[in-house]
This record gives C-alpha cells, sequence and structure tokens, in this order.
C-alpha cells in the first residue's frame, strides 16, 4: 500500500458516493408524493361527514351511478407501478410515530394493469372519522361513508399492523388493486386515542372485482367484448343531488363531458340541448361501448354524443361548455 | 426563484427564508428548492453508509418527510442544508444499524479495461470489505469528513464532541482502516 493512503480512501469513498441515477430519480418522485403539509394537519383532525362530503365533492369525476355488469379486464399488464417501492414494503417507523415510507408510496405498491387512479389521498391527504378501536374499524368507516369515488367497498385482507401503522391490501387475481393505511398515531390525538384512515390509493375501478362494489355509485362501461373498459377512458354517474341535479347524468369520455339531460336542469351548460326523439346522424359511428341500458355512438362535429337505448330511442347527450361539478 | 447576487466576486446565493417559509407554506416546489443541491450527495453518503442503493433511497426519503414534517422545528433557514444534513444522517446511521453486516461498496471489475483499472478496481473492493470492518461510529466519521466534506466545527457539532476529539477520531478512524486494510490485503 502507498503512503498517499489517504487520498486513495478518499477517492474511493467519493466514487462509492457517486449517487445511483435510479435512485436520485426515485428519491426526487418522492417529493411528490410527500403529505400536504397542512392538509395533513388538517386530516388527522376529526372531519364532519359534511366536510368529507365537500372534499368529496371537489374530486372530479366522482358522481356516480350503480354499477353495471360485466366481468374484470384480463390482459396482461399494460403499465409497471409508478413507482420503485416494493410490494411488500419492510416497515420502518420512525421513533416518533411518523409514518414510515412505505406509508407514503401507496401507488408504488400497487400492482396495476394500467396507471394508478387519481382518488385523491395518500398519507394525510384527507380526514378521518372517530377514532376507531382496530386498524379494521377504521377501515370500514371510511368504506360505509361511501364518499370516495373508485375504491372497493368490501374485499380488503386483513389489516397487517405494525408500531401503530396498519395496511390494508385489496386483491384480484393476487395483485394489489387499493391500499388503505391507518394508523394511531394521528396527529392531533392522545397516543393510543385509536384508529384513522391516513391514505389510499388504487388502480382504475375496472380492475377491481365487480362482485364488490365501490364507495361510491358509478357506472362503468362495457366494450364491443363485453368486459370492463377502464374508468379513465369512460364512466357515467349521477348528478350529484345536492345540487339538484340528481336527473342528470355526467358521462366522461375520453376526456370530455357529456351530459344527459332530459329535465333540463344544466339546460345552460352544454353546447346542444338534450334531446331524446332523434335519429343517429349521418356519419355517426358505434363506438361499441354499452352499458345495459345504453349503447354510446359518436358524431361528426362533436358537440354531443348519440346514445341508444335499450328501447331503440336514441339520445343526444351534448358536450358541456365546461366542465361541470357541484361545488 | 428569487435569487441575490452578493457580489461580484462571489457565486449566486439563493436566500433560503423565502423558500423556507414557502415549503413551510406547504409549497413541494419550495422544498424541492431546498433539497435538490443536497440530494446527489445525501444519496451517495447515505450509499456509502448503508452499503446500499435501495436502504440509500430510503432513508433518504425518510430524511424528505421527516424534514417536510419538521420544517416548523427549524429555527434558521439558512441553516437548512446542516439541519436536512442531520436527517439524512439520522435516518442513513439508522438503516446501517439495521443492516447486516458484510455488505460492501464493490466496484465493477467487469468496466475494468486495463491492468491499471483492473488494479484500481482491485484496491477499490480491498478498500471496500476494509471500510466494513469498522464500526458505524468510524463510518460515518469518515464519510462526514470525505463524502460531504463538512468543516471540523460542523462534525464537532453533529457529533456533539469538541473539534479536538473530531481530528483525533478521524485520525484513529483511519488508522484502523489502514488496518483493517492490510488484514483484507493478507486474506
Amino acid at each position: 500500500m502507498s503512503d498517499d493512503f489517504d487520498a486513495r480512501v478518499a477517492a474511493w469513498l467519493r466514487e462509492s458516493a457517486r449517487p445511483d441515477p435510479a435512485s436520485l430519480s426515485s428519491v426526487r418522485h418522492a417529493i411528490d408524493s410527500l403529505p400536504a403539509r397542512h392538509r395533513a394537519r388538517r386530516g388527522w383532525l376529526l372531519a364532519t361527514a359534511a366536510g368529507l362530503a365537500v372534499v368529496a365533492v371537489g374530486l372530479s369525476s366522482v358522481f356516480l351511478a350503480p354499477r353495471q355488469g360485466g366481468s374484470a379486464p384480463t390482459g396482461p399488464s399494460q403499465v409497471a407501478p409508478l413507482t420503485s417501492a416494493p410490494a411488500t414494503p419492510v416497515p420502518s417507523p420512525a421513533d416518533d410515530g411518523s409514518p414510515p415510507v412505505w406509508a407514503l408510496e401507496l401507488a408504488g405498491q400497487l400492482e396495476c394493469d394500467g396507471p394508478v387512479a387519481d382518488i385523491g389521498g395518500e398519507v394525510g391527504g384527507f380526514g378521518s372519522f372517530e377514532p376507531a378501536p382496530t386498524p379494521d374499524a377504521a377501515l370500514q368507516q371510511l368504506l360505509d361513508a361511501r364518499l370516495y369515488a373508485s375504491f372497493p367497498a368490501r374485499g380488503f385482507d386483513a389489516a397487517v399492523v405494525e408500531d401503530g401503522w396498519a395496511r390494508h391490501t385489496y386483491r384480484v387475481d393476487g395483485r394489489i388493486r387499493a391500499l388503505a393505511v391507518t394508523t394511531d398515531h394521528a396527529e392531533g390525538f392522545p397516543a393510543g386515542d385509536g384508529w384513522h384512515v391516513a391514505g389510499i390509493g388504487a388502480c382504475d375501478a375496472s380492475e377491481f372485482d365487480p362482485a364488490d362494489g365501490l364507495t361510491f355509485d358509478q357506472t362503468l362501461w362495457l366494450d364491443r367484448d363485453g368486459d370492463i373498459e377502464r374508468s379513465d377512458r369512460i364512466h357515467s354517474s349521477p348528478g350529484p343531488g345536492h345540487c339538484g341535479w340528481e336527473s342528470a347524468t355526467l358521462l366522461r369520455f375520453d376526456g370530455v363531458q357529456y351530459i344527459r339531460d332530459p329535465q333540463g336542469v344544466l339546460a345552460d351548460a352544454t353546447v346542444v340541448p338534450f334531446t331524446a326523439d332523434g335519429s343517429l346522424p349521418a356519419g355517426a359511428i358505434d363506438t361499441g361501448l354499452h352499458t345495459d341500458a345504453w349503447r354510446l355512438h359518436t358524431a361528426p362535429g362533436g358537440d354531443a354524443v348519440y346514445v341508444v337505448t335499450s328501447a331503440g330511442v336514441v339520445e343526444r347527450w351534448g358536450r358541456a361548455k365546461d366542465e361541470i361539478a357541484c361545488r | 426563484m428569487e435569487v441575490a447576487l452578493d457580489s461580484p466576486a462571489r457565486p449566486i446565493r439563493t436566500p433560503l427564508a423565502p423558500l423556507v417559509a414557502a415549503a413551510r407554506a406547504g409549497d413541494r416546489d419550495a422544498f424541492r428548492a431546498l433539497v435538490e443541491p443536497h440530494l446527489g450527495v445525501a444519496l451517495g453518503a447515505s450509499t456509502v453508509l448503508t452499503g446500499s442503493a435501495a436502504d440509500a433511497a430510503d432513508a433518504v426519503q425518510e430524511a424528505l418527510l421527516s424534514a417536510w414534517q419538521g420544517l416548523d422545528g427549524l429555527r434558521e433557514p439558512d441553516a437548512f442544508p446542516a439541519w436536512f444534513r442531520r436527517h439524512v444522517i439520522r435516518a442513513a446511521s439508522r438503516a446501517s444499524r439495521a443492516r447486516d453486516r458484510g455488505r460492501v461498496v464493490e466496484l465493477d471489475a467487469s468496466l475494468a479495461a486495463t491492468s491499471d483499472e483492473l488494479d484500481r478496481v482491485v484496491e477499490g473492493r480491498t478498500i471496500g470489505r476494509a471500510f466494513d470492518r469498522l464500526d458505524d461510529a468510524d463510518r460515518l466519521l469518515l464519510t462526514l469528513h470525505h463524502v460531504w466534506a463538512l468543516p471540523v466545527a460542523e462534525t464537532a457539532e453533529l457529533l456533539g464532541v469538541p473539534e479536538g476529539t473530531v481530528k483525533s477520531r478521524v485520525h484513529y478512524a483511519m488508522q484502523r482502516l489502514r488496518a483493517a486494510y492490510d488484514a483484507e490485503e493478507r486474506r
């Protein structure tokens, strides 16, 4: 060994400390997954049902209609999980009860066929109810509230609990399609006060078992072959009752909102009015997308879609001038 | 992002107080701006301490979370770099203790194209194994000294010891590393 041992050690340390690009990327990505600071604080506080309703209403595309039939897609994986987090994380809670990393990286633990759904919450992203005596009871409170879209209403595995944090998984075909995290370390509550839901994450609702239902009514559409189409391509839902729009149906198809409005409660909101006595226009194309009640057609111009009902009536659903949401 | 030029002879320095204030208000981009200059070295130092890129990434993510949640406890915004470093060191040290020993940060001999490079790779592996023989305290000290290149005063503050003690500990840590290196060479 040469006399410049110190220099060689220093060089080796610097070389060994070159950050791995993939790890650096995942670390940067983790910043996006940090809980909202102020929302997190509110999230740990008791939230009233009304308050949660406002949160739910604020989420786009969550006004949902009774789920209709169909089977879960069985095709190959399309998109890898969004982060490099392990599918079976090793809990490593900090000494002060703050969330372990795995509790913050729900999206990375999901094993979706497609992109992870944006349903509004990692840890701290939303509130909880009264403290529950167990993790499972805390989760059940959220499921029973039926406020959040695109989340399975039942079928979760028993909670895996470690150091005040619990992980609830929902699997289809052995793969994790939805996750919830509960904790008894909720900020603002004494230790041992009880369990609260701290975060949720899920795949697209089309990847759930239809038999389990959803926490918020939503109509998923079927494709030409009878398989459930992804809800981020098409879904429909009833207008929110608290705005008096329950007679309307809001359809989101390929990123555009259309409205079935037989009573005219949203007459000013569409490019062309709703009609139910017409015929399919020239150039109309059968998309093959359908429910038990409706079959969707597109038409040149894009101002409306045309829906043929099971009774054979052709309805025109106008395109929304602006995204409709009840605040 | 607002920047200020201290003087024509000095590098541009971003004032940290507005970023810290914004981050405290929940602005992730401000927090990102605060930590971004330090992520590379944080990850590298954590890699050396834990001996694992994956564990290092976990440790830095844990540090990011604890720093983000603990921003209200940062009294002096300009001290953010050192304050964040403490979060990283705590997380990486915890991860290092949790790991089984026997891990070595190795260089890839398959990348060595010449005999000189191969010698360097082999020597690096030997240093790595020797480094792994050190205890947690020595490895942390040498990482702070060589990877983070911290001033002795800051290392002393971090470790809670006098500056003179830092110097002597570095000296003895290097002696132990050399002894471990020699032992590895005789294997």
